[in-house]
């Protein structure tokens, strides 16, 4: 799905992928927050160049 | 009474450990029926720790400014042989057989103990009406919200149980409750302080930190829990420095961030006018105001949301199969959890580190920022939503607005006392800094304290 150009999840359809068996109000409860939120992240991630590296690295020889 | 104070008293023995033990002992039995602060006291052992620590004074050993004092711990610290509930039905019988590293140097420094205070469920929220331990209650108005998740610490604080107590921070859990409350509380920097024997809930944004009643007794707490810790390896090496602002502290000279846009939108006008006033008053004091535009606030909290989502889910996962383990709330966020995608969790740790360098750029200009804390003074227990600039905004939203993305960044941020709002409930700003600058944003704070800014104490009685 694309809402503004950007690229927007199908939130029903995850939910319904992982096994979420909520319905009607408790699913909207649910799923509207995720949407609010996507359309903040969704164009925040469009211009990232590619060798940003995340925050969260692996660093060998630090683990327990 | 501060922890400065008591501790003065404890040295020219005009009291004893046993006596502001019993004392606070005593404002415990007889206000956590109506405010639910503690969900485990420790009385017995808090008191056996105060007959030590007078003997150990008696002896001349002084374990320095918290020798004695009482205080309390947010119920995801770990403590050997006392319940830890994490405010959780999947904890209520759990019983540690180590201490986290906070409650081991604490104990080093000779503070008392009295044991477990109540926040959130899971520490996943910011109301502190906990589900299976009870509603904590805001001692200024005990119809309204302490604020969370480390409510019962903002609220055992201001009710004078105790001098301080420790919480966590993972979207503004340690400021929402000090703002709310009408107490001090201290963000440090992610790495600062150790997170070893803490229940986590969203692992790289979790902080550790105090409340109290004071500037300086936040800084001296700070001194006793700061530094490395191998075990926890997101600890951090970078020095430790004395975090006591010292008497007469200037910030004459100093260059203060004043972020408007965002930050001042949509406000409670008692919060608006406090926090204007303050800057004011830094102004007064010789601080140089500046103007300066933050890197985009709204995209830095979805980052924190999106992380904190997808940690939070992944820390609980193998309890996920129960729902009748949650209360609704969070059942909703945990499940909310499980629907990012992978691709979107390393999207927004790749975002996070852009926005860090953006951030970084604007200590090149200010010392620090001075800041609302939260958009509102405390909302009645219940609420849902708020009426805030002619808009109706879910709570947890608005209360999270403002502090949620410095734990995505892991700068330091001290929420401090500003005014009170027409119905007398308190109001808090935040002072934000360069990572690591906990001593200049407890100078800014202290000078501001020193200057006048501030409530009078709680008046439950």
């Amino acid at each position: 799905m694309r809402v503004s150009g950007e690229y927007m999840s199908d939130w029903e359809a995850i939910a319904r992928a992982r096994g979420i068996t909520a319905s009607g109000k408790e699913l909207e409860a649910l799923l509207a927050p995720l949407q609010t939120l996507e359309t903040v992240f969704r164009p925040a991630v469009r211009d990232l160049p590619f060798d940003l590296n995340p925050a969260v690295v692996f660093c060998p020889g630090t683990a327990e | 009474m501060t922890i400065r104070e008591a501790a003065e008293a404890l040295r020219l023995r005009s009291v004893s450990s046993v006596e502001l033990t019993t004392a606070a002992l005593s404002r415990v039995d007889r206000l956590n029926g109506p405010l639910c602060a503690f969900i485990t006291i420790t009385g017995d052992a808090a008191l056996e720790s105060a007959r030590q620590a007078d003997r150990e004074l008696a002896a001349g050993k002084d374990r320095g400014p918290l020798h004695g004092i009482p205080i309390a711990y947010k119920d995801l610290f770990l403590t050997k042989g006392v319940r830890t509930t994490g405010g959780s039905k999947l904890y209520e019988n759990f019983v540690p057989d180590v201490d986290a590293a906070v409650v081991e140097r604490l104990r080093d420094a000779g503070a008392v103990s009295l044991g477990k205070l109540n926040q959130h469920e899971l520490a996943y929220g910011i109301t502190s009406a906990n589900p299976h331990f009870g509603a904590v209650r805001n001692p200024w108005d005990r119809e309204r919200s302490p604020g969370g998740s480390s409510g019962g610490s903002g609220a055992a604080v201001a009710s004078g149980m105790v001098y301080a107590a420790m919480g966590s921070d993972t979207g503004g859990s340690i400021r929402i409750p000090a703002s709310w409350c009408g107490t001090v509380g201290l963000k440090p920097t992610y790495g600062r302080v150790s997170k070893f024997g803490t229940l986590p809930l969203g692992y790289s944004l979790d902080h550790m930190g105090p409340l109290a009643r004071s500037v300086r007794d936040c800084a001296a707490v700070l001194n006793a829990i700061a530094g490395f810790d191998a075990r926890d390896e997101t600890s951090s090496t970078h020095p430790t420095v004395d975090y006591v602002p010292e008497d007469g502290c200037s910030i004459r000279g100093m260059r203060v961030g004043f972020a408007e846009s965002f930050y001042f939108d949509g406000l409670d006008a008692d919060v608006e006018s406090s926090v204007r006033g303050a800057i004011a008053r830094a102004e007064s004091l010789g601080a140089a105001i500046v103007p300066v535009q933050t890197p985009d606030i709204a995209a830095l909290n979805a980052i924190g949301q999106v992380i904190l989502l997808s940690e939070a889910s992944a820390a609980l996962d193998q309890h996920l199969g129960d729902r009748s383990n949650f209360g609704e709330d969070v059942w909703r966020l945990l499940n909310q959890g499980r629907l990012i995608a992978a691709t979107d969790y390393i999207q927004a740790q790749r975002l996070r580190r852009r926005m860090s360098a953006e951030f970084e750029r604007l200590w090149n200009e200010v010392d620090c920022l001075i800041l609302p804390a939260t958009p509102l003074p405390a909302p009645k227990i219940g609420d849902v939503t708020v009426r805030l600039a002619g808009k109706d905004t879910n709570v947890r939203m608005a209360a999270t607005r403002l502090v949620r993305g410095i734990n995505v960044l892991g700068l330091p941020a001290l929420s401090m006392p500003c005014g009170l709002s027409g119905n007398g409930m308190p109001v808090g700003l935040q002072i934000v800094g360069p990572a690591f600058a906990e001593a200049s944003i407890l100078n800014v704070g202290a000078a501001l304290e020193d200057g006048g800014v501030g409530i009078p104490p709680c008046p439950i009685t």
